[in-house]
């Protein structure tokens, strides 16, 4: 019996499940979570109603699709659905190793989608560990698990999550004292040639300036280009230090809330050794995949949803069924009640708008290449200086600073520092962060037990390609 | 402990169905739940969402919990994770 | 480019050569390779280690002593010419066993090479009480193990780093990120021709490529007998001091993570960790220590070492080419000091110099 693995039950992972399941293909479903959602539709079936209405239209639109799995799951043999599952090991052979309530699991499947989404760009600055200090998208994570949101709070980077959380946030009682914001509206004019007036980036630009007028409304202050930000500790909380026009400002919160952007999560693309491209729009790796989202020289692997590159959840969910659609054909089942190349379509119209969001909120360089001081590595605490200094001692990339200085070799496997790092190397040898390269990543992809991985001792030897 | 609470290094922490630990943390004004290792200093959530794992705690005795990743129920014992976990080995 | 010899390998082999030959004045370069070559010395376990090497082979067994012998000196003159900490311990160490028949297995071989070292091998025998008293956090299925006291262990990264900076502190000509793409020989000199179009003229050449040797060996009149041989290696989270004594199954780093490994598999050009392999390691591991079972593994690697057929170096000069040597061994890390302080002397045929002709080519005929 053919089987399908997709790991992340977001948006595209849901999507593409329901797509291979209406053809009676067998999928299992592996999700870190206990409820379907990703982190863009977390908690969606769950979350009270007054609390999503809150969180917007946007978000409420994910309801049926995660309702529906959760029906799927319950009434179809052919779906099987593990939810609190960590996925700590992919390989070539398509054997999934995933945890769950203390034991390891192991299996081989035919196909495997990718669905595990997109992080935020990692926003290094002097004081960004400080206890207080998250993502624009954990303060959103609380409003959706938990329905409150967090007081007293500051918001700094760049990108529309920015303003949508500021939103929510103001809406649920607690709106945030300011925004500052690393772009200007000269960057946006620049970038505006990439809008087309069509009716999804009308809608998006209404919504925008909707959301501007709300927040004016709700006294969130807004300051636009800049730069240079520190985080300190003070009594008040955090004190953060910033320029705009070379003029120093300081604002105080208890939170202050970090994002510079969204980016492909990488972690199992590369722990599979599958080709990269550098993507200078978006300043991140994206993997390399035909267009229904194969991976490139590594038989049965697809990736969808943002994994591809960013688009957003409804383009998501329209990626998870060309993938979807693209394991029929190689698993030789018949799809020709569908096309898939209708998707092309469907998806043309994200792009106008996500080219300007790509321009217009890019995150400026002092963002991207930290001062000295700053930690870069947050599990193992090494600092720009310490990755500068290898790189004047000979390292040329992150592979061997990571020998020199231990960076990418904490629990996060470089999540939050990896295109720091290439960054900085890319800066130093002024070339480009394709040249560079990127951490090697390997298994686990997520830290398991010892005893769990030594469970698997009677395993069959593992084919070697 | 009533219902909705459970305790965090000894302190009474409520907490609203469906919030992680860390949320509920976070909302109660406990930012900071462990020790670095290198430089012995204060780590809090960060990222929520299972990735960063800067929100390590013990739970009911078990080490290395991601907080963000844990569901709050009534009574669980939770701990700050210290720079040094012992984690059931016999001191040398 | 001008220079009197140059090492075509910037690894823990190449650059304790260089830090040697650099000592004694001569102008040296050495040619490195990029970012994501296989990189034997970022990949291997970091024992210094004696015990069980040359059981068949008295000679390299005896090389091995020697070169431990140095490392103290030679790792604190280090630590002070590259202004930076190396951590090295030299405790002694075990080989852990699980059932009393390799325990005795071991034993004996260890005996043999005792008598034909003429007594100079001073290894003990731990019984089961012995190693639980030494290490606490040992569990009841070790039956016992062997004990070599000059056996240490060392953080093989901060190693690197060390030499790369005492030897660019020593003038080093460090060329990175090119490999060798031919070279001219007049007889006298090499001129070596890089992929980057560059040429160096060297009087001498090394070969320190590791698994290059086969590519690079025969061009220069050597057979470079070496064959990749897989070790998967695995890293637990950081822990307070559990471990006082390096083994080759289990070690605990300077940072305190514990690093497991142990495992020999022929696979070519595959540095991958395998599922397979990587359980049986962590399940000798939690049978070795079962408070390991609740340790989390944050991070695994397989490496490849570089293999000659007996598994010992080989130092040859070329005859069809005089000037150039090969130099390639998978003991880069525990024959540092050797290869810093004797080898350049072989390399330069100096008085002094050690008889390594044991360690020729010819004994694969």
């Amino acid at each position: 019996m053919r089987e399908v693995a997709i790991i992340g039950a977001g948006p595209s992972g849901a999507a593409a499940a329901i797509e291979l399941l209406e053809r009676n293909i067998q999928v299992t479903l592996l999700d870190e979570q206990h409820r379907p959602g990703g982190q863009i539709y977390r908690n969606v079936t769950q979350t009270a109603p007054a609390v999503a209405k809150v969180l917007g239209k946007d978000y409420i639109s994910g309801k049926p699709l995660m309702s529906n799995l959760l029906e799927m799951a319950k009434s179809l043999e052919h779906l099987t659905y593990h939810t609190d599952a960590v996925v700590w090991s992919v390989d070539r052979t398509r054997e999934i190793c995933w945890r769950s309530g203390g034991k390891s699991y192991s299996k081989i499947f035919d196909a495997v989608i990718l669905a595990t989404g997109a992080l935020e760009r990692p926003m290094p600055m002097p004081g960004w560990t400080l206890p207080g200090v998250m993502t624009a998208g954990a303060a959103q994570i609380i409003m959706k698990s938990g329905g409150q949101a967090l007081g007293n709070s500051v918001l700094l980077g760049s990108g529309p999550l920015l303003y949508l959380v500021a939103h929510q946030m103001a809406q649920l009682g607690r709106a945030p004292k300011a925004i500052l914001d690393t772009s200007t509206f000269l960057d946006e004019f620049k970038a505006a040639k990439h809008l087309r007036p069509d009716a999804t980036t009308c809608k998006y630009l209404v919504k925008g300036m909707g959301l501007l007028v709300e927040l004016k409304k709700a006294g969130v202050k807004r300051i636009r280009g800049v730069e240079n930000a520190e985080i300190k500790e003070s009594e008040r909380g955090l004190d953060v230090f910033f320029s705009v026009d070379g003029k120093s400002q300081r604002l105080s919160c208890e939170h202050l809330l970090l994002h510079a952007g969204v980016v492909p999560n990488t972690q199992i693309t590369r722990a599979l050794d599958a080709e990269h491209d550098w993507d200078e729009s978006n300043l991140c790796f994206n993997p390399r995949t035909t267009y229904s989202g194969a991976l490139q020289d590594i038989d049965g692997f697809w990736v969808s949803g943002d994994g591809v590159n960013i688009m957003g959840a409804e383009a998501a969910a329209i990626r998870g069924r060309s993938a979807a659609l693209d394991i029929c054909q190689y698993l030789g089942v018949d799809i020709a009640s569908k096309r898939n190349d209708s998707s092309d379509l469907k998806l043309a119209r994200y792009v106008p708008i996500r080219k300007f969001l790509n321009q217009a909120y890019l995150p400026k360089q002092w963002f991207l290449t930290p001062p000295l001081n700053t930690i870069v590595c947050r599990c193992e605490e090494v600092t720009a200086a310490e990755i500068k200094t290898a790189f004047d001692q000979g390292a040329q990339g992150p592979n061997q600073a990571k020998a020199f200085t231990r960076c990418g070799m904490g629990a996060c496997q470089g999540r939050y520092c990896g295109l720091t790092v290439s960054n900085i190397f890319a800066q130093a040898r002024n070339i480009s962060p394709s040249s560079v390269g990127y951490y090697r990543i390997r298994t686990p992809i997520k830290p398991v037990r010892l005893g769990e991985l030594a469970s698997h001792e009677h395993h069959h030897k593992t084919q070697t390609l | 402990m009533t219902n909705n609470e459970f305790s965090f290094d000894g302190q009474a922490v409520p907490f609203e169905q469906g919030m992680t630990l860390a949320s509920a943390l976070i909302l109660n004004g406990i930012k900071s739940v462990r020790r670095t290792r290198r430089e012995n200093r204060d780590r809090g959530p960060f990222c929520m969402m299972g990735s960063c794992y800067d929100c390590l705690v013990s739970v009911n005795g078990e080490p290395n919990i991601q907080a963000c990743q844990v569901e709050a129920k009534p009574g669980l014992v939770v701990e700050s994770t210290p720079s040094e976990p012992r984690l059931g080995f016999k001191e040398l | 480019m001008m220079t009197d010899i140059t090492i075509i390998g910037g690894g823990v082999v190449g650059l304790s050569i260089a830090h040697g030959l650099l000592k004694s004045g001569l102008n040296v370069t050495v040619i490195d390779g990029s970012d994501t070559d296989f990189r034997a010395s970022r990949g291997n376990f970091g024992l210094v280690w004696v015990q069980s090497k040359g059981l068949n082979h008295p000679e390299y067994a005896k090389w091995t002593q020697q070169a431990v012998s140095l490392y103290p000196d030679f790792v604190s003159r280090l630590e002070r010419e590259a202004s930076t900490a190396i951590s090295y311990q030299r405790t002694g160490g075990y080989e852990y066993f699980l059932n009393e028949e390799s325990l005795e297995e071991r034993a004996k071989q260890f005996s043999d090479l005792r008598d034909k070292l003429s007594g100079n091998y001073p290894f003990e025998v731990f019984d089961q009480q012995r190693i639980r008293d030494e290490e606490p956090n040992i569990g009841p299925r070790v039956v016992g193990a062997t004990y070599y006291p000059d056996d240490g262990h060392i953080n093989p990264l901060q190693l690197l780093h060390a030499l790369l900076i005492s030897c660019k502190a020593m003038g080093l000509n460090h060329i990175t990120g090119v490999h060798l793409s031919g070279f001219n020989y007049n007889g006298d000199s090499f001129a070596l021709k890089l992929t980057d179009g560059r040429v160096i003229n060297t009087k001498r050449v090394v070969l320190a490529a590791g698994l290059g040797a086969k590519k690079l060996g025969p061009m220069f009149g050597f057979r470079g007998l070496v064959q990749p041989q897989r070790g998967q290696v695995l890293v637990s989270e950081k822990l307070p001091r559990v471990l006082n004594r390096p083994s080759l199954t289990l070690r605990q780093v300077n940072e305190g993570a514990i690093q497991i490994g142990d495992s020999k598999e022929d696979v070519g050009f595959d540095d991958h960790q395998t599922l397979d392999v990587t359980a049986r390691i962590a399940a000798k591991a939690t049978a070795i220590m079962p408070s390991l079972s609740n340790v989390r593994l944050v991070r695994s690697w397989g490496a490849l070492r570089v293999m000659s057929p007996d598994g010992l170096p080989i130092y040859q000069a070329s005859s069809k080419f005089p000037g150039a040597t090969l130099v390639t061994c998978h003991s880069g890390i525990s024959l540092a000091a050797a290869h810093s302080e004797l080898l350049p002397r072989w390399i330069l045929g100096s008085d002094d110099s050690p008889n390594l002709d044991y360690f020729g080519e010819k004994r694969f005929d």
